[in-house]
């Protein structure tokens, strides 16, 4: 889609926003009054989103290209809910609701950032999918095949004739709903690869998005 | 404690620079291209050096390279837009590369990952 290059220059400025942000929001220069509070969180969770988007297109690449580095270290599910708290956030400003019910310290067989990536991708889709005052649940089961991660949203779901695929590249539906809920159809492709990467399957369903990553044997 | 910070975009510099001092009260000095790093770190004794990959004049393999034959101990953090590449993973092996922190960053990342580098050394 891009080359490494206009990847990496990407980063460089968005570096500059993400680590100066950081100083403000993680409390390095003092308090904040809530409106200033309000604002720089705008810029950090714009910025979180275009960090996505540029670390998506930098996995698919290395992915196609059979560079994509898996390090599956285990580490508990406290950390994804950890990782992920700033979307519910972000889903209460547009009067969504996202529920995650999942026990912290289960321990989860696989690669931490591209793990947090997925999920993130998946809830962010979600709640597009879900109209104002929906609400998107995200559960983990502990099965014998390895973890089941489950992501539901409120709605009609994704119609049937396009569950196989949305993960596609570059998947854009013929639908006038679901063509400005899904965008270029970089995420979920992104999804497929980073899930396939760590041995697993991933798969849409009416209003779910499910993953399973399997313990190494 | 004092990081040498090496990137030839000041941006990036000014927001590491401002995360190793709030954050974490160091002294930090500055290298704008490969050269003057390499130059620096031989002639300094840093407890740390965050290194971008893609320089000007020498990029940050080379630069890794050359500075173990002195300075076998000296924490090396490559800060960089081309993570997730093998070649940057294997660096980690092969030349002792201490860690590595992906642009782009946040200051808790950076600041978890040059903690751990500088404590290891301090061992």
């Amino acid at each position: 889609m891009f080359d490494d290059q206009v990847l990496h220059d990407l980063k460089n400025p968005l570096s500059g926003i993400t680590g100066s942000i950081g100083l403000f929001l993680e409390g390095l220069l003092g308090p904040l009054d809530a409106e200033q509070k309000k604002y720089l969180t705008n810029i950090d969770f714009s910025a979180k989103r275009l960090t996505l988007l540029l670390m998506e297109l930098s996995a698919v690449a290395n992915a196609e290209k059979k560079q994509l580095v898996v390090t599956k270290v285990p580490f508990p599910a406290g950390e994804l809910r950890e990782e992920t708290a700033w979307l519910k956030q972000l889903a209460a400003l547009e009067n969504k609701t996202i529920v995650d019910t999942f026990d912290d310290d289960l321990s989860l067989p696989a690669d931490k950032k591209l793990t947090v990536m997925i999920v993130t991708d998946l809830l962010v889709n979600a709640c597009k999918q879900t109209d104002r005052g929906g609400r998107v649940t995200f559960s983990i089961k502990p099965d014998k095949g390895g973890p089941l991660f489950e992501i539901g949203f409120s709605g009609e779901g994704i119609p049937r004739e396009f569950t196989a695929k949305i993960f596609d590249k570059n998947f854009r539906a013929d639908h006038p709903e679901l063509k400005a809920k899904t965008g270029a159809g970089l995420g979920l492709y992104f999804c497929k690869l980073a899930v396939e990467a760590q041995g697993g399957k991933i798969g849409a369903e009416g209003a779910r998005f499910h993953f399973r990553l399997p313990q190494d044997r | 404690m004092k990081i040498l910070i090496a990137d030839d975009e000041e941006l990036v510099r000014s927001a590491l620079e401002g995360i190793l001092k709030k954050g974490a009260g160091y002294e930090t000095d500055f290298a704008l291209d490969g050269e003057e790093a390499l130059k620096k770190m031989l002639a300094n004794s840093y407890d740390g050096v965050l290194l971008d990959i893609e320089m000007p004049k020498l990029d940050g393999y080379t630069i890794l390279k050359k500075v173990r034959l002195d300075k076998p101990d000296l924490p090396v953090i490559f800060v960089t837009g081309k993570g997730n590449a093998k070649k940057v993973a294997s660096s980690i092996d092969r030349d002792g590369l201490n860690a590595l922190i992906e642009k782009p960053f946040t200051p808790a990342e950076v600041l978890e990952v040059v903690f751990q580098a500088v404590r290891k050394k301090a061992d």
